[in-house]
């Protein structure tokens, strides 16, 4: 599971609630640290919202930007990592409805978690790195990315946070500002659609 | 297997991800221990789950941190910007303690200034870099301060700082020998990060309002610098350039020397322009940046006083010394020093030359030559013609309006270039020999085509037999059309193309060209009307409609620019190919990647290139595939021409093998077979 980080950690380091309550002191190094602290679990949650890795890296700084423009709207005891989230999503969201693309597969898209540098493009040119077992990976990997791609955001957004993000219920309800009973009926639905997607 | 009814999918759900209660829980394990359909379904549902979470991390661009903070800093002067909008003015509150007023004051002052400067030196960046006031008003407020403070002479600036000038106002921004930078009147400029110091290597600044014109150093070395423009991003790397906050929002950034990147500010939006030397490229309001063009008149005026190597070119300099000495008008020399011109108005010089001419040539140029100048390179460059310079020229000297010289474009379209045709009677009659009996105003070769970077043999040899113009003026002319004779090295085959040309709509930056290609016989083959789309001199993108001899649509073809190198070379475009009806047959995405209309991927094509399809028409190939490694052109292949036929048959035949990944499936048995 991605743990979401909330409170003080062992190594005595700030909070994600200190480090938002020194950002809005015009600190901006707290705010650099909670942007390094977050960027990569966004743009993933984006870039598989998204499916494109431009658009994942804009929708990214969008988010942060607009966090830090909205500082003072965060309320305690809600969880910073939950409004980022919603942010994000809803950031997202309006990006999609803006382009409504079809979809597509970058060739920039990174094949595995962990291969620095391996991206889609670089296999396709050199056979060498296309052994069977490669390819049915990848084939799989493109199936869940097309069914992705082909879902509406409501769903998408659930299923992302919490069998990609690894979110407990209560956190994706607090996410996107819905119950705990409507995230568990959409993320049924969504894996249902998505299960399907893959099979079509 | 079929559906078990005693469990529900959503139950299913909630027991995967351990939100059961114990008892239900403890219900539903029982059940799957006799339930297969429903074991099935969970084992599905968890292998859907551990499919999801290995989806792979996104792999963050190198300067995604970088722009991150670029933006973040923005964000904050802008938040600082409206945190003292909306700050009532201080007002001032003395409490009299039985000190004579005079003095009271005195001392309150005195305290406030001691603590201010105090607390102010104790949170102020140390200041590394000098503000000089060089002519009329100029005003300085200090990081968080809300008071602008008039500049007289020389003062130390820090990282935060904004500088503002009035009419008249001038500033020089001297940071040792990393950077200077000149403020024009009516400019606001933010110094987000000053790059000054060993541990600070990134300059980032804020062009508000006006022009700012940097010249980087030796010590420059080593260090980044962004300028953040109303709608445009200039990143440079060690150069002398301009950049102007126009003001509609809009962002212009002309380079004198080096180069210097320029990204557009909505989101988005990954285009990214290299202005080259000489170059301008402009970024409209919430735009993205345009195809970079040659600097205009104005910026050239406006450079001509900070940098001096802008009149260093060889051309130019020699201009300039005709000029100089008043050389007999009509003189060998200046026409051979206005050939030069002209050839280089192709080039990089195009817009200077017309600064030249505009500010020296007039005085010793004969009217009638000058003329002839001007007209010819207005007629060719659009952003000239455009030009306020321009439009007040062609008012006093042509008594004509810019549009003007369209609409006479567009007259001799309708009217001179039908008479040839008339005169011939029938297709059959434009042969080559008719073509060559006729007087042309001009005529040429063409045996070789350019393609990238260097000249080809082209296996057809295009005889431009005539050039239809209309006059302009007593010794001008516009082109408007032509025909040639296209035989086939080898084959001795021939054909006629016959072209209408430059029947331009400025407003909406299209330029019409319609070709008929016909057999020898009288057989109209095909033809072509294309509407090709320009941003200042370079062709964004085109759309080619295809026509049978009966009229028929038979395809369209719309291709966009997407990349074009400083050389005006297209290194990424994006292309659909219709049929008659208006249904995509193939599409391709800036990537190079190719899809079916149903979006599905059929085909890759990393880092190739399509020359433009004229050319590759005139060279005989039906495409031009042209591989870049590092922008520097390795690989030329190419297919044979195709008939219309063939070229349909063709699109069919792709349009069949329209299966998910059929050709890259194909590709991998081929490659299998191999190994």
């Amino acid at each position: 599971m991605r743990a979401v980080v909330e409170r003080k950690t062992a190594t005595g380091e700030l909070s994600d609630a200190e480090l938002i309550e020194k950002a809005r002191e015009d600190d901006i190094e707290a705010f650099e640290i909670l942007f390094a602290r977050y960027k990569q679990k966004i743009a993933n949650y984006v870039y598989h919202f998204v499916g494109e890795h431009q658009l994942a890296e804009d929708v990214t700084q969008q988010t942060f930007i607009k966090v830090y423009q909205n500082l003072d709207k965060f309320r305690a005891p809600g969880k910073v990592s939950a409004w980022i989230y919603r942010i994000a999503a809803n950031q997202a969201k309006d990006e999609l409805r803006k382009i409504k693309r079809r979809p597509t597969v970058s060739i920039h898209a990174p094949v595995r978690e962990g291969e620095e540098g391996a991206e889609l493009g670089d296999l396709l040119e050199d056979e060498r790195q296309r052994p069977d077992h490669l390819l049915r990976e990848k084939e799989k990997l493109e199936e869940v990315k097309k069914a992705l791609s082909e879902m509406k955001p409501k769903y998408k957004e659930v299923l992302l946070m919490c069998d990609y993000e690894g979110m407990s219920y209560e956190e994706a309800a607090e996410a996107i500002g819905i119950t705990k009973t409507n995230v568990s009926a959409i993320l049924c639905r969504a894996r249902k659609m998505l299960a399907k997607g893959m099979k079509g | 297997m079929s559906r078990c009814w005693r469990v529900t999918s959503w139950v299913l759900s909630e027991y995967a991800d351990g939100m059961l209660p114990e008892r239900k829980k403890a219900w539903v394990e029982e059940h799957l221990s006799a339930c297969a359909a429903c074991a099935e379904e969970l084992k599905q549902l968890q292998e859907l789950k551990a499919q999801l979470h290995e989806l792979p991390a996104v792999k963050l661009s190198s300067d995604f941190d970088v722009n991150f903070k670029s933006a973040l800093l923005v964000a904050r002067q802008e938040k600082i910007a409206a945190q003292r909008a909306a700050e009532p003015a201080p007002k001032r509150r003395f409490v009299y303690v039985g000190i004579p007023r005079p003095v009271q004051v005195f001392a309150v002052a005195l305290l406030s200034i001691t603590v201010a400067l105090g607390v102010y030196s104790l949170m102020r960046p140390a200041p590394s870099a000098f503000l000089v006031a060089a002519a009329g008003s100029v005003e300085i407020r200090h990081g968080m301060q809300t008071a602008w403070s008039a500049v007289q002479g020389k003062v130390e600036i820090a990282a935060g700082d904004e500088v503002r000038t009035g009419p008249g106002g001038e500033a020089t921004i001297l940071a040792g020998k990393i950077y200077q930078g000149k403020l024009m009147e009516n400019s606001t400029w933010v110094g987000l990060e000053l790059a000054t110091s060993a541990k600070q290597r990134n300059a980032n600044f804020v062009l508000k309002e006006g022009t700012l014109m940097v010249k980087t150093g030796s010590a420059f070395r080593g260090r980044t610098m962004r300028i953040e423009g109303p709608s445009g991003r200039a990143n440079v790397v060690g150069t002398s350039f301009m950049m102007q906050a126009l003001p509609k929002g809009e962002t212009v950034l002309s380079v004198v020397e080096g180069k210097v990147d320029m990204t557009g500010k909505r989101i988005n939006d990954p285009s990214k322009v290299a202005v080259d030397r000489l170059e301008s490229a402009k970024v409209l309001t919430k735009g993205s940046p345009q195809m970079p063009r040659p600097m205009n008149a104005q910026e050239w005026g406006a450079l001509a006083g900070f940098d001096e190597r802008i009149g260093s070119h060889p051309a130019a300099k020699k201009l300039i010394d005709l000029a100089n000495r008043r050389e007999k008008p009509g003189s060998q020399e200046i026409k051979d020093w206005q050939t030069v011109l002209m050839a280089e108005a192709d080039r990089e010089l195009g817009s200077f030359g017309m600064y030249l001419l505009g500010s020296k040539l007039d005085e010793v140029l004969a009217p009638a030559e000058a003329l002839q100048q001007y007209v010819s390179v207005l007629t060719h460059f659009p952003e000239v013609a455009e030009s306020a310079w321009a439009a007040e020229f062609l008012r006093t000297k042509l008594d004509l309006v810019p549009s003007d010289l369209d609409a006479l474009g567009e007259e001799i379209a309708v009217a001179e270039f039908e008479e040839p045709l008339k005169e011939a009677g029938t297709v059959r009659s434009l042969t080559p020999e008719f073509l060559r009996g006729m007087e042309p105003q001009k005529r040429f070769v063409v045996t070789q085509i350019e393609v990238g970077e260097k000249m080809e043999e082209s296996p057809y040899r295009v005889e431009r037999a005539i050039t239809f113009e209309r006059r302009l003026g007593e010794k001008n002319f516009l082109p408007v059309g032509y025909l040639d004779s296209v035989s086939h090295a080898k084959t001795g085959e021939v054909a006629l193309r016959l072209g209408k040309l430059f029947t331009r709509d400025e407003m909406k930056r299209v330029l019409e060209v319609s070709t008929a290609l016909f057999h020898p016989d009288g057989r109209l083959i095909y033809t072509v009307d294309r509407h090709l789309r320009y941003q200042g001199t370079l062709p964004t993108g085109y759309v080619e409609i295809y026509k049978d001899s009966n009229g028929e649509k038979l395809a369209t073809v719309e291709r966009k620019v997407e990349q074009r190198s400083t050389k005006g070379l297209v290194l990424r475009y994006s292309e659909t190919l219709k049929n008659a009806k208006g249904e995509i047959l193939l599409g391709r995405n800036r990537s190079g990647m190719i899809y079916d209309p149903k979006g599905r991927l059929l085909d890759y094509q990393d880092e190739l290139v399509d020359i433009d399809r004229r050319l590759a028409l005139e060279r005989g190939v039906e495409q031009l595939k042209v591989e870049f490694g590092q922008e520097r052109l390795v690989k030329v292949a190419e297919t044979p021409l195709m008939n219309m036929d063939e070229m349909m048959q063709k699109m069919r035949e792709m349009h069949k093998r329209s299966a998910p990944y059929e050709i890259e499936k194909e590709m991998e048995q081929e490659k299998a077979s191999h190994l």
